[in-house]
């Protein structure tokens, strides 16, 4: 830059131009490229935005996928049955080659997509980190799609939940999102999944908040609706306003009904408890073969299915045509109880033994089959009082559904989202509640923690995800330094306790944590003459027995953790892992939990000084 | 100083993050594009299912139709049904299904079918004239009256005018069932302004109007007819019949006479053309009589309604006590205090105090037709 040519003098002359003269320096032009990364990253850093995005996108996204998997399930099943071809043989052949030929497939290549995909996603979110593998979600869509179309007696909406979290989880990883924000990702699109799954998307918001986040008021709830609702659009874009079912107007005829929906309850809840404990108990008995057997024990389900439906066609495949006759009062009496009891073996059997469907479908197939069966009888006997068969085959879906799944809010919402009429609201809450608290006293956990169970995973229950935003175990576990050996004898631990205040040590051995030893009970043992006796025998039965009161989770509130020190009469419980119960990956102790709750300070309380002092010997 | 001339400092560094932006973007980018994808997809498989489901649904329904005219209703209630459930928006498969109920009998599944339908197409014309069936099958027939208007003025899609008018014809032939002569006049006036060109139609309104007591429509109807084809005999005996309707007993003589020409075999033309001569002969109030066979007209007239009164067992009364008086006299001339009109009153007033059971007994055409004559 030159300098000013007006003539000036002086010192002022001299600052004014060298002011004048001073470089206007312009900050180079940033490229572009620059310029989006700053936006992108900005967008990224603002949570609020991402998430909206998101939703929509993953909305959007899943429910396209499940359209895209109810169409070509449709189509698949149009090309094994063609119409006209409707050979008796064929009911038995094809179940059967498509439950061996999807069961090879998920035992050499989608292990992870077997069985419902709800509990797995409730896994995926509460042990995994929200983590669901790409191999997931196409060996589920594959799998399913085949198994159903072959007429396998399960549901399409629990692999469309997992389809939908699994996606949801492949894109927050891609998008480097962090562990926290993924798990948040999986209920946003398993309600987009069940939307378009079951074209109820209020009932697929409460289902994935109440079922599978296990807490309604969720900080995800607006990126539920959002998904849920742009789900339910695109499901309406491609395949039109046709409802799943087709129901005929409701209408209470006299409040004595009211008595009769309490009976349907009543069957609901005994049906519910028939069915999910047959369905645990088979696959216990098939997790007891050999494990060379696991590729080919879908078989099974596919030949049960199919001998089935060499008689009774209607047994076969997700059923939602039954359902619809059902709910329009046109079939027999005989039949619709035929069908329940079918339905409900083939779906134990076919779920047992391995094959890719869900409950949540043949659920609703169960409740409105006995449903219109309680109605055809009410109806021949009290014509003028009762309202058309299909009307309790209606309220017998939501009986069923409390029943079986335990979702009672859900159900209930489900079905009237389906009729779209208040009337319906009080003769369903009569049933559902009546099943859900019969299911509930006989069968005490619900069916999709049992199968959780049988897997090995110890997922929080819905009252404890509930208790979400309370203090945790993990505000108040410390390592485990201070564990006895399982095969260590009696005086030997004795010494190794020594004085030291702890109540409660752990007892481990190769395989892992085996249970808890009160020193009350060591002193004693010690003192009747078992010095030489290993520790192991000391270790209570009960807390040997997998009944899950005498440890606890670290996500667990610790409100539970003093509860269970009461129930257990310990005060120290161990922590263990949700994957595997035996994997001890810390301990919390009574004076802990008064610390985290601001009651005491540590070394104010009495015996924890030495306690600790012991650990760190330890 | 930096010098103005000297090149731009180089850009700054692209951040480490970059790498991680472009994954983010290129991660999006790609959800974008496979909705797009997904989206193409979906629609086409849709488009496929419903091309191949309509196919079915069409099946069906041919199926069922060539089941309902082979008069197998059961069957066709089958095939309509699984058309209907394939395609629950077309509202031909559904009123097909009501249809094929109707037939086999199933007239409360019938109105549940068609019930449902008109929640969603309440205007449908074809939809309301098959709920009129069912209702006339189970006895509403008010309620039958009420769907036929509503399928008359409903929507019809093509050949609506002809639609519109066989729904018209059938609450008038119900109409005409049920002798509700009010109501059938006021569906058959519409007719006489938009009069149809079918001759056949016009002989059948013609004979409508005669039933709807509306005699010089059905005069105009018929000469309408003859008018175009004078060798029509049917429309002369109709002719013939407005004539008695309106008491000109003499022209429907000649009408009749002039249909019996054109078909001399027809016997109930025959029968009418007697009818009218008789008719002609006893007329008390026919032009050109002398006094003597006015009064033996009208004291015949007084006889044949007492006769028919007594034959339905009327109540006694004075107007008859006067009459049997009257009779009783037996005079070739009339009395002093007795004109022939007189007479004839007193047969006028004997006939419309007659009690309802006389009209249930359906009294013989002459002295109907008498009555009708002398009260104008």
């Amino acid at each position: 830059m030159q300098s000013s040519p007006r003539g000036r003098s002086g010192a002022s002359a001299g600052a004014m131009d060298e002011r004048i003269s001073a470089p206007t320096v312009t900050p180079p032009a940033r490229p572009w490229y620059a310029r989006l990364l700053e936006l992108v990253e900005d967008f990224r850093r603002r949570e609020d935005r991402l998430a909206l995005a998101l939703s929509l996108l993953i909305g959007a996204l899943v429910g396209l996928t499940v359209v895209a998997f109810i169409l070509l399930t449709g189509r698949l099943a149009a090309h094994m049955y063609p119409p006209g071809g409707e050979a008796a043989w064929r009911r038995i052949v094809v179940p059967t080659l498509g439950a061996l030929a999807t069961g090879y497939l998920l035992y050499r290549f989608f292990p992870n997509a077997r069985g419902s995909g709800i509990p797995q996603t409730r896994a995926a979110i509460f042990v995994e980190d929200g983590r669901i593998s790409l191999r997931t979600v196409l060996g589920k869509f594959l799998c399913c799609s085949a198994s159903l179309a072959s007429g396998i007696a399960l549901g399409r909406e629990g692999p469309s939940v997992q389809i939908g979290a699994g996606m949801s989880s492949v894109i927050g990883r891609r998008l480097g999102l962090s562990a926290q924000q993924v798990r948040w990702l999986l209920p946003v699109g398993a309600s987009a999944a069940l939307a378009a799954a079951f074209n109820t998307p209020i009932a697929a918001i409460l289902f994935s908040l109440e079922e599978i986040m296990g807490d309604m008021h969720a900080p995800i709830l607006g990126s539920v609706v959002l998904s849920s609702t742009t789900s339910w659009m695109v499901l309406h874009l491609v395949l039109g306003d046709e409802p799943l079912f087709h129901v005929a107007p409701y209408h209470l005829i006299a409040p004595s009904e009211l008595g009769i929906y309490a009976v349907l309850g009543i069957i609901g809840g005994f049906g519910s408890v028939a069915f999910v404990r047959m369905l645990l108990g088979l696959r216990r008995a098939f997790a007891r073969l050999p494990e060379w057997t696991v590729w080919c024990q879908p078989v099974v389900g596919g030949l049960c299915v199919g001998a089935f439906g060499y008689f009774v066609p209607q047994v076969l495949g997700v059923g939602y045509e039954q359902v619809d006759h059902a709910l329009s009062g046109d079939i027999v009496l005989r039949l619709l109880v035929l069908l329940a009891v079918l339905k409900i073996v083939a779906t134990a059997v076919c779920y047992a033994s391995g094959n890719a469907g869900g409950i949540f479908g043949p659920t609703m197939f169960i409740g409105a089959m006995l449903g219109g069966a309680v109605g055809q009888i009410a109806h021949g006997l009290l014509p003028a009082t009762t309202a058309s068969p299909g009307a309790y085959a209606l309220v017998g879906m939501g009986t069923a559904f409390a029943g079986i799944i335990r979702t009672p809010l859900t159900s209930v919402i489900m079905i009237f989202e389906v009729t779209r009429n208040y009337a319906i609201i009080v003769p369903l809450m009569i049933s559902n509640l009546l099943a859900f608290y019969i299911s509930q006293k006989f069968q005490r956990e619900p069916i999709y923690e049992a199968l959780s169970r049988q897997d090995g995973l110890h997922l929080p229950a819905g009252d404890v995800r509930g208790m979400s935003r309370q203090l945790r175990v993990s505000a108040a576990m410390r390592p485990a330094t201070s564990v006895l050996s399982a095969d260590l004898p009696a005086a030997d631990a004795r010494r190794r306790v020594g004085e030291a205040a702890v109540g409660s040590w752990p007892v481990v051995d190769a395989g892992g944590l085996v249970g808890m030893l009160r020193a009350a009970d060591l002193i004693a043992a010690v003192e009747n003459g078992h010095a030489s006796a290993p520790i192991r025998e000391l270790v209570d039965a009960g807390e040997a027995a997998d009944d899950g009161m005498w440890y606890v989770h670290r996500d667990h509130p610790l409100g539970l953790a003093l509860a269970r020190m009461g129930a257990a009469h310990h005060t120290v419980l161990p922590v263990v892992s949700r994957k595997n119960a035996r994997v001890l990956l810390g301990t919390v102790t009574l004076p802990d939990i008064l610390c985290a709750y601001g009651v005491e300070r540590v070394d104010e309380v009495p015996g924890v000084r030495e306690a600790t002092e012991a650990n760190t010997a330890e | 100083m930096v010098d103005p001339m000297s090149p731009p400092p180089p850009p700054p560094p692209i951040p480490a993050r970059a790498a991680d932006v472009s994954i983010f973007v290129a991660t999006i980018l790609g959800v974008v594009v496979l909705i797009g994808a997904l989206l193409s997809f979906d629609l086409f498989l849709a488009r496929i299912d419903r091309r191949e489901s309509d196919a079915h649904a069409a099946d069906e329904y041919n199926e069922g139709a060539r089941l309902l005219q082979q008069g197998r209703p059961s069957d066709a209630v089958e095939r309509f049904g699984t058309a209907a459930s394939i395609d629950r928006a077309n509202v031909s498969y559904a009123l097909g299904l009501a249809e094929a109920m109707l037939a086999a009998g199933r007239t409360t599944d019938a109105e549940a079918t068609l019930r449902a339908l008109l929640d969603r197409a309440e205007n449908d014309g074809a939809v309301n004239l098959v709920m009129a069936h069912v209702m006339i099958r189970e006895g509403k027939e008010q309620e039958a009256k009420a769907y036929f208007h509503r399928a008359i003025f409903g929507r019809w899609g093509a050949d609506s005018l002809q639609q519109r008018r066989q729904a018209r014809f059938e609450l008038i032939d119900l109409l005409a069932r049920r002798n509700d002569a009010r109501e059938l006049l006021a569906e058959l006036l519409p007719f006489e302004e938009v009069s149809p060109d079918s001759l056949a139609l016009r002989r059948r309104l013609g004979a409508l109007f005669l039933r709807a007591s509306s005699p010089a429509r059905a005069a105009d109807m018929f000469r309408d007819v003859l008018r175009r084809d004078p060798n029509d005999a049917d429309a002369y005996a109709g002719m013939g019949e407005a004539a008695l309707g309106l008491g000109n007993f003499r022209t429907a003589k000649a009408d009749f006479a002039a249909a019996e020409s054109l078909r001399p075999t027809d016997t109930e033309i025959a029968r009418r053309a007697a009818l009218s001569d008789t008719l002609v002969a006893i007329d008390p109030t026919a032009r050109g009589l002398n006094a003597h066979e006015r009064w033996a007209r009208s004291m015949a007239l007084v006889s044949r309604t007492l006769g028919a009164l007594a034959a339905c067992s009327a109540p006694p009364s004075a107007g008859a006590d006067s009459a049997r008086a009257l009779l009783a006299q037996s005079s070739p001339t009339p009395a002093r205090a007795w004109s022939s009109e007189k007479v004839v009153g007193l047969a006028v007033d004997l006939w419309s105090g007659r009690p309802p059971a006389c009209d249930a007994m359906k009294p013989d055409d002459v002295l109907r037709l008498l009555q009708l004559r002398v009260a104008q």
